[in-house]
């Protein structure tokens, strides 16, 4: 399974949690929360795999059912560049598919954002490597 | 950008648990008010005032229903490439329309039924309520949408029986809950104490009804949603569902003291006069709050993935047990200078997706000693703070009435502590720090909690004497108490964060409870319940410092 992106509170250190521990403690609030339904069950590619080749067929499979139109999947090229891979089709209502041909070897990371059918937004990250051989 | 949208999604929360909140006003007031109350001229204030808030919970449903859709909508155009016409035909934009026509709908028929009253003769009460009946139809599309947002519509299986049981689940709550507040409502109207001994006993049976429905939906959903034993503790959902059930059972213990006393209110009468009535009023007003704390938890579980779906990563029996283990606490701190400098925001914003280099950089000791150490003086605090508050319960140790004082210190305490990179104990200056909205938050946090703790310190000596500066302490403390649970959530199974919840929710919890028996100290009449309530109160605190004292993030 993939892991999910972190919740902010991930990133917060703990002389940040005692702050805000504390002030809650205190009765007034500082929430932070996650807001978040579907989650990403297993993908193609799988995060941190390396691909041989330069065509990629990407395929994401959720825990619920995804608004294909309003979910979007962004490849961050190793140079930094985002650009919107669009959906090539839907194959169940929960799963994001998508094709990128060409690409040069190295680093990459799809950044998935997916609108589940009860209106709640998630998104996350899957890096990957690509390895040319020719 | 991710700053903007991590805003907002917090803001999304809090719509809501409003738009939970207001709906299940809605919901329980059109239930009590066609259903429970009944006709004639004894109930008719009551119906006037009942059928008023109907109309006002319906426009302000409005208000979170528009901000939350306009939100989700924001939140895709910021962070796609959608623009506002590919998001007009989504599911959650048409049901969140829905759900505003309902309310508005609700709002123009009783602004309606209210006018043709003051045009109509004397027989108005009786014609009033046959247009109201036109409320159902609203009523059943704010549900509809109400179930369209939850994980029932969202699953690839068995969409149809969720779907119903949320639905159920939700109505029940209304019937309930909501109905528990315009019960208050009706008896704050009613001035006929038969009249309001006949509206506690017809309203029992459709609260006993709510309650049946609440519990038995919510054992389906949960076995649906969880489905097994290491699910339950081991998720943040299994966790978020553990603090609706310990506050569900407390609910049903005060709706089962409300049942007794409401059957028996003929003779309680009889014997007692209108004491019996405000008791039952006092612990309706405690049930009513704690419904809403119940809501607010909702709210939060319906933000987390379903239990059943996050296999991997759960947190063990062993692990939550070791964890939790009492240890000594932590008596020395690292020197400030050993602590991990503050991250300028260029760096945070871009750090913050990465959760290696996050884990790398929250798991540093010296940092978690001294959050530790913090932790456990708070708590040490606050095991006197709750030791003093029993004590003054007792005539004879009335000098220990100066225990809101120990709050003073804890918020010292927190401002020494909370910003160690800040004057005193860091390098920036005090004027300098204020540049840091985060910073500055937690001051202006400080010093309205140093206001409330002041509050009630005139209070227990006897400098503020009228009713509304007593109730300032337990409105904050179970607010306070509320919004903890609101707090944090681990969105995948981060263990460390999971098992850091598990210890805010207890807290979360025992916070609500001390205030809203400090509620029920000062909102009773002297008597035996008073006093018992008042020797109760403080063991929460106590149980809170006690957490506190053993809280560990390693």
């Amino acid at each position: 399974m993939m892991a999910p992106r972190p919740s902010p509170a991930a990133t917060r250190t703990p002389v940040a949690k005692f702050r805000t521990g504390l002030l809650m403690t205190l009765l007034l609030l500082v929430p932070a929360v996650a807001l978040a339904h579907a989650i990403l069950l297993r993908s193609y590619p799988a995060k941190h795999q390396v691909i041989d080749g330069k065509d990629v067929a990407f395929d994401f499979h959720f825990n619920s059912r995804i608004d294909g139109a309003r979910s979007t999947l962004t490849l961050v090229t190793p140079d930094g560049k985002r650009t919107a891979i669009a959906p090539t089709s839907q194959p169940s209502q929960d799963s994001l598919t998508a094709h990128a041909a060409n690409l040069a070897a190295g680093e990459y990371t799809v950044h998935w954002q997916a609108l589940s059918s009860d209106g709640h937004i998630s998104s996350g990250d899957v890096p990957f490597t690509v390895r040319r051989k020719d | 950008m991710l700053w903007f949208v991590q805003d907002f999604a917090l803001l999304a929360v809090i719509l809501r648990a409003i738009t939970l909140s207001l709906q299940t006003l809605l919901l329980g007031g059109i239930l009590f008010t066609l259903l429970i109350l009944p006709a004639g001229p004894a109930n008719q204030p009551a119906w006037l005032r009942c059928r008023c808030w109907i109309g006002r919970f319906g426009l302000a449903m409005t208000v979170p229903l528009l901000l939350s859709t306009a939100i989700d909508s924001a939140l895709l155009m910021g962070t796609t490439e959608l623009h506002l016409r590919d998001l007009l035909m989504a599911d959650y934009v048409l049901w969140g329309a829905a759900a505003i026509l309902a309310a508005l709908a609700i709002y123009v028929i009783v602004r309606a039924d209210i006018r043709s009253d003051i045009r109509a003769d004397a027989r108005a009460g009786t014609a009033s309520r046959r247009r109201l009946h036109w409320l159902w139809a609203p009523a059943a599309v704010l549900l509809l949408a109400a179930v369209s947002s939850s994980h029932a519509v969202s699953r690839l299986d068995h969409r149809v029986p969720l779907s119903l049981l949320t639905g159920l689940h939700q109505a029940g709550a209304a019937a309930w809950v909501g109905g528990l507040a315009f019960l208050l409502i009706a008896l704050a109207a009613t001035k006929d104490d038969t009249a309001a001994g006949i509206l506690l006993r017809r309203f029992v049976w459709i609260a006993a009804t709510g309650a049946a429905t609440i519990i038995t939906t919510g054992i389906w959903l949960s076995l649906y949603y969880v489905g097994s034993w290491p699910a339950l503790y081991g998720t943040a959902y299994g966790v978020m569902l553990i603090v609706k059930a310990t506050l569900l059972c407390s609910l049903l213990l005060l709706g089962g003291l409300n049942w007794a006393l409401a059957r028996q209110r003929g003779d309680w009468a009889h014997k007692l006069g209108t004491s019996a009535l405000l008791l039952v009023r006092r612990l309706a007003e405690v049930e009513t709050a704690i419904g809403f704390t119940i809501i607010l938890a909702a709210s939060s579980l319906t933000s987390q993935p379903p239990a059943i779906d996050l296999v991997d990563g759960r947190l063990t029996g062993l692990e939550i047990i070791q964890r939790f283990t009492p240890i000594a606490p932590r008596f020395t701190s690292p020197p400030v200078g050993e602590l991990a400098p503050a991250t300028p925001l260029d760096i945070a914003v871009p750090d913050y997706d990465n959760a290696e280099r996050a884990a790398a950089h929250q798991d540093r000791d010296p940092d978690i000693a001294w959050s530790e150490y913090s932790h456990h003086w708070a708590g040490i605090i606050l095991l006197i703070i709750g030791i003093g508050a029993l004590l003054s319960s007792f005539p004879r140790l009335r000098w220990a009435r100066h225990w809101p004082l120990g709050f003073v210190a804890l918020a010292i305490f927190a401002f020494l502590r909370g910003d160690p990179e800040n004057w005193p104990l860091g390098p920036i200056s005090f004027w300098k720090s204020f540049y840091d909205p985060e910073v500055l938050t937690h001051r202006i946090y400080y010093v309205i909690f140093l206001f409330y703790a002041g509050f009630e310190w005139g209070v227990q000596t006897g400098r503020l004497t009228s009713l509304w500066t007593a109730r300032v302490f337990p409105v904050m403390l179970a607010l306070g108490g509320a919004g903890l649970l609101l707090h944090n959530h681990a969105m995948g199974n981060e263990k460390n964060e999971l098992l850091i919840e598990i210890s805010h929710n207890a807290m979360g919890i025992l916070a609500v409870f001390a205030g809203l028996g400090r509620w029920l100290e000062i909102q009773l009449p002297e008597s035996r319940a008073r006093r018992v309530t008042a020797h109760s109160w403080p063991v929460f605190l106590i149980l809170i410092g006690c957490l506190l004292m053993n809280y560990r993030e390693a």
